[in-house]
C-alpha cells in the first residue's frame, strides 16, 4: 500500500466524518453518509474517473449525498431516531467547557443549514472560501454573506446566552441572599 | 479572491470591511491586508471584540468535534478506505511506471533511431516466440507457435520502400482504434518537429486508469521487419518495425493483449496505407495505389512486390 496516499486519504476521511457529525449531529447517520460517500468515490474511481482534490471532491459527494437524504426526509416525514445515544455522544463536549460548548452546539443547531454548512466547513474544516464554494455548488460571493450571516447569528445568540446566564446567575445570587437574610428574620423580599 | 491586492482604504466601511474581518478571522488574508486590518482594529475596539467572538467560534467549533479524529473510523469505512487505497496506489504505481519507460523510449526514438530502440528493450530470446503469437489480432495460446527467423523476414522485404512524403503524413494522422480493447485515445503528441526524427505519441487510457503509450517514428533502416517483446515488472513492452516505421507500445497489460493490440494497429496502419504493397520508384503517379491497393493499375503489377507485415510474417514461418 502507497503510505503517502493511503495516510492522506486516511486524514480526509477522518476530516470528512468530523464535518459530517457536526452537520448531521448523529454518529450513526454520519457514518452512513461517509460510508455512501466512499462507496460513490470508488466506484467512480474504479470507473477510471480522475480525481483532481481528492478532499474537495469528497466534500462535495458529502453534501450531494446529504442533500438528496434531507429531500427524500421531506418527503417522506421527519425521521425521529429512537436511539438517542448516537445524538448526544456526537456533541457530548468536554467537561471544563460545558456550557460554553453546549452553547454554540444549540446555536449551531439553531441556525439555517446553508449558514451551518458554510460556517463549519470555513471555521471547523479549514477549507479556503474558495473550496468551499466549490463543493457547495454556489458562487464565492454567496459563501461570504452565508459565513458572514451565520457567525452573526452564532455570536448573537451566544451572547444573549451568556447574558441570560448572568441573568440567572444574579437571580439565584440575589434568591439566595433573600433567603439568608429571612433566616436571619430580615424583612426582605424574596422572588 | 484572498490573494488579490485591493484598495483597502475605499472598502472599509459595509460589506467589504465585513468580509475582509471574517478572512481575517479565517487566516486568508496576505501580509500585507493582514497588518491593514490589524491597523484598523487598533482604531476600532469594537470591532476587535468582534473579531474575537468570531475566532472564539472557530476554536469552540474545535473543541466540540476534534475528538471524532482520535475515534477509530468504523470498520464499514475502513474497508472502504482501504479498497480506495489500493485503487489509487495501482493506478498510480502503473502511471509511472508507463510514464518512466515511456521517457526512456522516447529519448532513444528521437537520439538514436527506432531501430535502436529495438535492440535497447528487446530481451533476448524472444524476438523470435513473439512472431509466432501473432495471427489477424489473435492472440491466444492456442495460435502460438515455435519461433521464427527473423532473418527470413527480413530478407523476404528487401525490395520494395514506401513514399517518404505520404508515409510521413500518415504517420501524423494515424490514430487506431483499439476500442475493442476498452482503450480509448486521450493524447496524442508529437515528440520533436524535426522530421527525420519525428515520433508521434499516442496515449490510450482504459476505464480503470490502465494506460497504453504507443509511438510511431520513421526508422533510418526502412527495409528492416523485425518485432520484439519484453517485460519490466507489469510492463509490457512491444516494438515492431514495418514499411519504413517503427512502432512501440507500452503498458501495463498482459504479454497476450499487448500482441493483439500489435496485431490490430498493424492491421489498422495496412488498411490505411495499403498492405504494404507499395509501387517501385519506376511507377508512375497513377500506378500508385490508395487505400487497400484494389485500384492498383493492372498493366503496373509486375513492378509491385508485396511485402508481407512481420505479423503475418510470423505465421507463415510457422506454418513451413
Amino acid at each position: 500500500m502507497d503510505h503517502t496516499v493511503g495516510e492522506v486519504l486516511h486524514a480526509y476521511i477522518k476530516s470528512l466524518r468530523r464535518y459530517a457529525i457536526s452537520l448531521t449531529r448523529d454518529s450513526n447517520e454520519a457514518d452512513d453518509l461517509v460510508q455512501e460517500c466512499l462507496k460513490r468515490a470508488l466506484t467512480y474511481i474504479h470507473d477510471g474517473g480522475k480525481i483532481l482534490n481528492m478532499r474537495a471532491y469528497l466534500f462535495t459527494i458529502l453534501h450531494n449525498v446529504h442533500r438528496d437524504e434531507m429531500g427524500r426526509r421531506q418527503r417522506n416525514g421527519t425521521h425521529v431516531p429512537i436511539d438517542t445515544d448516537s445524538i448526544r455522544l456526537a456533541y457530548a463536549p468536554p467537561q471544563d467547557t460545558h456550557m460554553e460548548c453546549r452553547d454554540l452546539s444549540e446555536a449551531l443547531d439553531k441556525l439555517p443549514t446553508d449558514q451551518r454548512q458554510v460556517v463549519l466547513l470555513v471555521g471547523l474544516e479549514g477549507l479556503s472560501y474558495q473550496m468551499a464554494a466549490e463543493v457547495l455548488g454556489i458562487p464565492i460571493g454567496t459563501v461570504m454573506s452565508r459565513l458572514s450571516r451565520g457567525r452573526n447569528a452564532l455570536r448573537n445568540m451566544t451572547a444573549i446566552e451568556v447574558v441570560t446566564q448572568n441573568e440567572s446567575k444574579k437571580n439565584h445570587q440575589q434568591e439566595a441572599e433573600g433567603w439568608k437574610r429571612l433566616v436571619k428574620g430580615e424583612k426582605t423580599h424574596v422572588g | 479572491m484572498w490573494g488579490n491586492h485591493y484598495d483597502f482604504e475605499s472598502r472599509k466601511s459595509g460589506g467589504y470591511m465585513d468580509e475582509l474581518l471574517h478572512a481575517y478571522v479565517d487566516n486568508m488574508l496576505p501580509p500585507r491586508q493582514r497588518l491593514e486590518v490589524e491597523e484598523y482594529l487598533a482604531d476600532h475596539p469594537d470591532m476587535v471584540q468582534r473579531v474575537n467572538d468570531f475566532e472564539s467560534q472557530n476554536r469552540g467549533m474545535h473543541r466540540l468535534y476534534d475528538r471524532h479524529l482520535t475515534e477509530p473510523l468504523p470498520e464499514s469505512l475502513q474497508t472502504l478506505e482501504y479498497e480506495i487505497v489500493r485503487k489509487l496506489s495501482h493506478r498510480t504505481k502503473s502511471r509511472t511506471a508507463v510514464r518512466v519507460l515511456a521517457s526512456a523510449l522516447v529519448a532513444v526514438l528521437v537520439a538514436g533511431g527506432g531501430w535502436y530502440a529495438f535492440d535497447r528493450f528487446s530481451t533476448t530470446g524472444v524476438k523470435g516466440n513473439i512472431l509466432a503469437t501473432f495471427k489477424s489480432g489473435t492472440s491466444s495460446p492456442a495460435a502460438r507457435a515455435p519461433a521464427a527467423d527473423t532473418a527470413n523476414i527480413r530478407q523476404a522485404s528487401t525490395t520494395t520502400r514506401r513514399d517518404p512524403a505520404s508515409a510521413s503524413r500518415s504517420l501524423e494522422t494515424f490514430a487506431p482504434d483499439l476500442a475493442k480493447f476498452g482503450l480509448e485515445l486521450i493524447r496524442t503528441r508529437l515528440v520533436s518537429d524535426e522530421v527525420k526524427s519525428k515520433t508521434v505519441q499516442l496515449v490510450y487510457e482504459s476505464k480503470v486508469g490502465n494506460q497504453v503509450q504507443m509511438y510511431l517514428s520513421p526508422t533510418r533502416e526502412k527495409k528492416k521487419q523485425q518485432i520484439s517483446l519484453s517485460q519490466e515488472g507489469r510492463i509490457s513492452a512491444l516494438f515492431w518495425s514495418n514499411g519504413g516505421h517503427s512502432y512501440s507500445l507500452l503498458g501495463e497489460v498482459d504479454r497476450d493483449t499487448i500482441l493483439a493490440i500489435g496485431s490490430a494497429v498493424n492491421e489498422q496502419w495496412e488498411a490505411m496505407t495499403g498492405p504494404n504493397m507499395m509501387p517501385s520508384s519506376s511507377a508512375t503517379p497513377m500506378e500508385k495505389h490508395s487505400g487497400d491497393g484494389s485500384n492498383i493499375n493492372h498493366a503496373s503489377k509486375s513492378f509491385i512486390q508485396p511485402v508481407v507485415s512481420p505479423f503475418d510474417r510470423g505465421i507463415k514461418a510457422n506454418e513451413q
